[in-house]
């Protein structure tokens, strides 16, 4: 039966990266009878669970029904737009892309949608994308465009009135920056900042 | 994850791809609790991770093309799933809704789950509360490697990283979690719970 120092070592040779399936089971049985070791190293169990091999978070979580309302929606999304299909050649797939953005706007045309002009100054880019929360932060779709090397990089997106929406601009298919005119910032949690836009 | 796996997802999308839509289910019902579980992590209730979860597997199938065979699967998903959480848009949305959900939840799961259940999901929020603590750097590794389970290797590509940076950056989040941790336990002979 493992003591409260053999669990302390258990939490150490842990930490270290040595812990073994053996000692989990003798931890976790020392756990379930010393509520001061439960205490104190229960919310590690997870982690020691995964660094083991042993599902934990995960294998906690969730997703009953899951598959059911993903394959719903895919059912729904396919039968309401006709001839969607994600599959065809990029090309053709960036028209389906666009369409399917018509589509959701002409069915909107009278609820509170604004169009939204983003404009970036950026001479020496070769490429500006436009990727945030509206657009799941893929750029496909959302390219930006100038009317000659000196202009301004420049797309119009249609966006819900009552949203706060957070995007950035991708230059060269790998530099994102944050929108130098937004009107406010925010940690994106990636150590960056994220361009915050209320509408 | 095993190179075995990988041939498994990579089959299944190629039949997604050639066009039998309901093989999607397979990769679903395989990464479903994992995309669940990385998403709570960052937005804390139940009901926002799972519509997250959705999200995400929806705009996975519709990136499906771009997924290059031979190639972890686990790894893409999750790099759209880590580029769908990311926005702190979403997570103040769901910091306004814990507030009620968390209650409701607590309230709700006390008297139907069983003691060892409740226990677990308050050691679980614990430790998600540590996790959402630890600067950027070593909270994705923590939670692509721990909450979503992904190998050292997947992490890294997810993160553009190096395998050692990533062993080191969870070595450093393992010593800073321990000490978060115990720091919230009382101290032996201490009555800092006594009201």
């Amino acid at each position: 039966m493992m003591q409260c120092i053999n669990a302390l070592s258990f939490v150490d040779a842990w930490e270290n990266g040595k812990a073994t399936l053996d000692g989990l089971d003798e931890f976790r049985a020392h756990l379930d009878g010393c509520r001061e070791c439960s205490r104190r190293f229960g919310a590690l169990l997870p982690l020691m669970m995964r660094d083991i091999g042993v599902s934990g978070i995960a294998a906690a979580a969730s997703s009953a029904g899951l598959a059911d309302d993903v394959m719903d929606a895919l059912g729904k999304k396919n039968r309401h737009a006709f001839a969607f299909n994600p599959f065809l050649a990029a090309a053709a797939a960036a028209i389906f892309i666009v369409g399917l953005s018509l589509g959701i706007f002409f069915t909107r045309m009278n609820s509170d949608i604004v169009t939204v002009h983003f404009t970036l100054d950026a001479p020496e880019a070769s490429s500006v994308y436009l990727a945030g929360d509206f657009n799941a932060w893929g750029g496909e779709g959302y390219k930006l465009s100038r009317a000659s090397p000196d202009s301004p990089w420049e797309i119009s997106v249609k966006l819900e009135k009552g949203k706060a929406y957070v995007y950035n601009f991708v230059v060269n298919g790998s530099t994102w920056i944050t929108d130098p005119k937004a009107p406010a910032r925010i940690d994106d949690g990636f150590g960056g900042s994220g361009s915050l836009l209320r509408l | 994850m095993g190179s075995d796996s990988v041939t498994d997802d990579n089959d299944v999308v190629k039949k997604v791809l050639s066009g039998d839509r309901e093989a999607y289910r397979v990769l679903v019902d395989k990464y479903g609790s994992r995309v669940v579980a990385f998403c709570r992590s960052r937005m804390r209730s139940e009901e926002d991770a799972r519509d997250a979860a959705q999200d995400v597997f929806l705009r996975a199938y519709s990136s499906l093309a771009s997924f290059r065979a031979g190639e972890s699967f686990a790894a893409w998903l999750f790099a759209i799933t880590g580029n769908h959480v990311r926005t702190r848009f979403r997570i103040f949305q769901s910091d306004r809704r814990k507030t009620e959900a968390a209650g409701t939840e607590l309230a709700t799961a006390a008297p139907a789950d069983p003691a060892e259940d409740v226990e677990r999901k308050f050691r679980e929020e614990g430790l998600r509360r540590a996790v959402s603590t630890l600067p950027p750097n070593l909270r994705w590794p923590v939670e692509f490697y721990y909450f979503a389970e992904l190998s050292v290797v997947e992490t890294a590509r997810v993160l553009g990283l190096g395998e050692e940076a990533v062993k080191t950056r969870l070595f450093r989040a393992r010593k800073v979690l321990r000490h978060l941790l115990e720091e919230k336990q009382p101290k032996p002979g201490s009555r800092g719970n006594q009201k």
